[in-house]
């Protein structure tokens, strides 16, 4: 029988571990900010951040992650944002249409809007209703943003989803122009939460005269003309993306910042170098630093919109059988796991919702949390008492070292609760994905992230049975039922009550079934103002950047003592 | 040997081929593919860029059109950033690379030779025993641990240097002392050895015994021959260097050919990984060609004919 080590005696955790000592070492060399903030602005409005990966793409219809999103969203202004409680408020639009302002027909199918007629272009160009007529076409141009992830959110408007399926054409998209500033939106389909996606990037308005002269350059420095309160000034593969502010912004959001540097650092613990050294001004705590940053005056701690779960192939045994997910809920010790594993950073989670998204009940999956009795109870009813005859299992998740513990943990703590040995399958990330979308897996475990704050973009793609998420295999009349009714119920109270309902039945299902809720865990410097932060960030502060000052350091005024 | 060169490069062509067709077979093999993110497209949308990239086309077509507009110099485009050519993703990464790569080869060169002959002359004095100690610490330290010690000592604590990046000479320091330790050990190690092995030649005890100054005596009697060896491993050392290294360009966030070329396959950009992989090849080829030269050059006693060029050692 081979022997086999302890998992942090492995080579690369060995590494991980030296070097967390080492950088520990280094850094608790106090201060690094060096000296006094003051309350005056500083000479220099530059904020440097770190961003792990290249984006692929400065198109805001083919931008997809979060260094692509975050960097759209200062380039491009749609017709709405959001506030900072994820509100919709009106951004080119001059107000937010609802059926009593008239901007919305009885029937939730035609949106009138009226534009700001004192938008531009950062080349001074006029902003006006062709360019938002022009970018939903392109929006499900086959050879345009139907290449992306995001035009699917839109296929509610008349016309579009024919046009990108291949059989339709740009000019049957249902968004026009009655008046230069005014747009008509035209909706095969109710969809309530229309407002919510016009405030997202994808829906920016775009400029068709650049993009049929430029090309695919046209989101090349110099050529790349957007709306919003900064402009791309430079693009350094690999190494960094500089913008500045935009003389010409048109919105009530002027930014302070003249600059924002976006340094691509693929390494973690070399960006916390860099941050330390003052060569960053944000950057994201690893975790195998976060305990020693707990508390620290630059740390910022915020919840977003994600839930971890353990996912179930439910088209085998034995995860089809809904005894054997109960089971595992209770088997897992989620306030364990958030301590043991993650530093504590995040919270233990019962409920798919996560904590601020509409329709979240923290009393839902309160009956499936940890208890081991009820567990190793379960497991009996479904025919494995103390996990006798319980078939092989595979665990497979996508390898990284917080996973590979993860399933450690997972392991352990079905092994003593209820008596099983699964094994784990640890596999490099484009198999994984792969693989997942296939349901080519036992279990599994993921995680999904919020594209916007609302629970249509957690429950109907991933559970109905016809939903295009899911993965899983999961079905049940009941839920699918309420989704049906959910998706065109205008009335919102109506509709988070019906999403609240088919989230129970979800979580008394365990289609799916939660663990934690991730948070966010960020360095600040203290020079650095107004970062206003929600749970629906790419990066930190991302929809507010406008907001964010750089404050004078080092030549503070003598210490005038409050006391 | 002007024939022989000239045999040699015309193997060029047909080596490229192969290597470009075993690349594409491999590659298509491995299973995932360019879209299989954690975002996964709509299958609408997966048909759509499949097409724009040629992926819905049968295998042996893709191949075709490759090898077509290889001939013609076209290496395609990156599948990540769709208006990247991969002529443009190789070009900045290989000035970049380069660069460092040949400071690391000077470096390591220099050093190498010279501790490598110091401890062969003071063979089993305190500057042998140091060397000796010097070249094991570099040959078994990884770069990356290397790299991360420089990091906390000289960014982290004494603030004296930049954390990574890439562009002025502060920025060079810890990458080209990081890729120099483990070919300056290697060097110095077979530098040694070699010396040792003609210190005690006849022809080195006739120089000594004509009278020729010592440093002469080294130079160009023991140095000359002894450098041979060195010469066989300085192709292959120059065309890794050169090339770049992932764990170099990953730590320090230079934006190098081997960070290019290990995101490139972890993410299945197909047009990146076989523009990296003839390049890699190309310049391996081009390195082990010009140290069979040099041979012939350094040791009067080798001669090529073209007969000799069937034995295409790459």
């Amino acid at each position: 029988m081979p022997v086999s080590l302890p998992s942090w005696v492995r080579p690369s955790h060995l590494v991980v571990l030296l070097i967390a000592v080492l950088v520990a070492v280094a850094c608790s060399g106090g201060d690094s900010d060096g000296g006094q903030v003051s309350n005056d602005l500083a000479a220099d409005q530059e904020f440097r951040l770190r961003i792990a990966g290249d984006p692929s793409t400065f198109d805001p219809q083919l931008a997809s992650y979060a260094e692509e999103i975050s960097i759209a969203k200062q380039i491009f202004r749609g017709l709405f944002t959001y506030d900072a409680d994820l509100n919709v408020i009106p951004s080119v639009a001059i107000t937010v249409p609802t059926k009593d302002n008239g901007g919305i027909t009885e029937d939730g199918l035609t949106y009138t809007i009226n534009l700001r007629q004192d938008a531009t272009w950062s080349d001074g160009v006029p902003l006006t209703a062709h360019n938002f007529v022009y970018a939903f076409q392109r929006l499900f141009d086959p050879e345009g943003g139907g290449q992306g992830y995001y035009f699917d959110f839109y296929t509610a408007i008349a016309g579009g989803e024919a046009f990108a399926y291949e059989d339709g054409s740009a000019e049957a998209v249902a968004v026009v122009a009655l008046d230069d500033y005014t747009l008509e939106i035209e909706l095969s389909r109710a969809q309530p939460t229309l407002p919510t996606l016009l405030a997202l990037w994808p829906a920016a308005p775009l400029r068709g005269d650049l993009i049929d002269q430029y090309g695919d350059a046209w989101t090349e420095p110099g050529n790349l003309i957007g709306n919003g309160p900064f402009v791309l000034a430079e693009y350094a593969p690999e190494q960094r993306i500089v913008l500045e502010s935009n003389p010409l912004y048109w919105g009530d959001d002027q930014p302070t910042l003249d600059t924002l540097i976006y340094k691509i650092i693929p390494e973690d613990s070399a960006a916390l170098i860099a941050y330390e050294n003052g060569e960053l001004d944000m950057t994201a705590i690893p975790l195998a630093d976060s305990s020693r940053y707990q508390g620290d005056s630059e740390q910022i701690r915020y919840a977003e919109l994600e839930t971890f779960a353990l996912q179930y192939n439910h088209t085998q045994a034995p995860f089809d059988n809904p005894l054997v997910r109960q089971a595992f809920s209770r088997a897992i010790d989620r306030e364990a796991y958030v301590s043991a594993i993650r530093s504590g950073v995040g919270q233990a989670a019962v409920g798919w919702l996560p904590p601020g998204m509409p329709a979240a009940n923290p009393g839902v999956g309160i009956d499936l949390a940890f208890d081991a009795d009820a567990a190793a109870g379960l497991l009996s009813q479904a025919g494995y008492t103390d996990g006798a005859d319980f078939p092989d299992v595979t665990f497979t998740v996508l390898s990284d070292p917080t996973n590979d513990l993860t399933a450690q943990f997972i392991q352990e703590q079905l092994r003593q609760n209820l008596g099983i040995n699964i094994d784990i399958e640890s596999v490099e990330e484009t198999v994984f994905f792969d693989r997942y979308f296939e349901t080519d897996f036992q279990v599994t475990w993921l995680s999904w992230f919020a594209d916007y704050a609302d629970p249509e973009n957690w429950l109907p793609q991933q559970f109905a049975t016809d939903g295009a998420f899911n993965v899983l295999g999961y079905s049940n009349e009941d839920a699918d039922a309420l989704f049906e009714q959910a998706a065109v119920e205008l009335d919102t109270t109506k509709r988070l009550a019906l999403y609240d309902q088919a989230h129970r039945i979800i979580i008394a299902d365990q289609a799916i079934t939660p663990i934690f809720h991730p948070e966010r865990n960020y360095l600040v410097k203290s020079h650095v103002a107004g970062l206003a932060t929600t749970a629906l960030d790419a990066e930190p502060g991302d929809w507010f950047t406008p907001s964010v000052q750089i404050l004078e350091t080092g030549s503070a005024p003598p210490a005038s003592d409050p006391e | 040997m002007a024939a022989y060169v000239i045999q040699r490069i015309l193997w060029i062509g047909p080596l490229l081929f192969a290597v470009a067709l075993i690349t594409f077979i491999l590659m298509h093999q491995v299973p995932g593919g360019p879209w299989d993110r954690s975002k996964r497209l709509p299958p609408e949308a997966l048909e759509n860029v499949n097409q724009a990239y040629g992926l819905d086309k049968p295998l042996w077509q893709q191949f075709g059109d490759y090898a077509l507009g290889l001939a013609q110099g076209d290496l395609g485009v990156s599948f990540r950033s769709s208006n990247r050519p991969v002529s443009d993703v190789l070009g900045d990464g290989i000035r970049v690379s380069a660069t460092l790569g040949l400071l690391a080869l000077a470096l390591s060169t220099t050093a190498g030779v010279a501790l490598g002959t110091l401890a062969a002359l003071r063979k089993d004095g305190p500057a042998d025993y140091a060397s000796v100690a010097l070249a094991t610490v570099g040959a078994s330290v990884p770069s990356f641990i290397l790299g991360m010690l420089m990091l906390v000592t000289f960014t982290a604590y004494l603030h004296w240097l930049p954390s990574g990046g890439w562009g002025s000479a502060k920025q060079a320091v810890m990458p080209v002392l990081a890729l120099s330790a483990w070919p300056t050990a290697y060097i110095a190690r077979v530098t040694r050895a070699s010396v040792l092995d003609v210190l005690h030649r006849e022809y080195v005890r006739t120089a000594r015994a004509k009278g020729l100054h010592e440093r002469a005596v080294v130079l160009r009697h023991i140095l000359r021959n002894a450098l041979i060896p060195v010469l066989t491993v300085l192709g292959p050392v120059a065309a890794m260097l050169v090339t770049g290294s992932f764990i170099i360009e990953q730590l320090f966030a230079i934006p190098g050919m081997g960070r290019a070329f290990v995101t490139a396959i972890s993410a299945r950009d197909y047009g990146v990984i076989m523009g990296t992989t003839l390049f890699y090849t190309l310049v391996i080829i081009l390195a082990n060609l010009l140290v069979d030269v040099l041979y012939a050059i350094v040791d009067p006693r080798v001669r090529y004919g073209a007969a000799d060029a069937t034995r295409v050692d790459v």
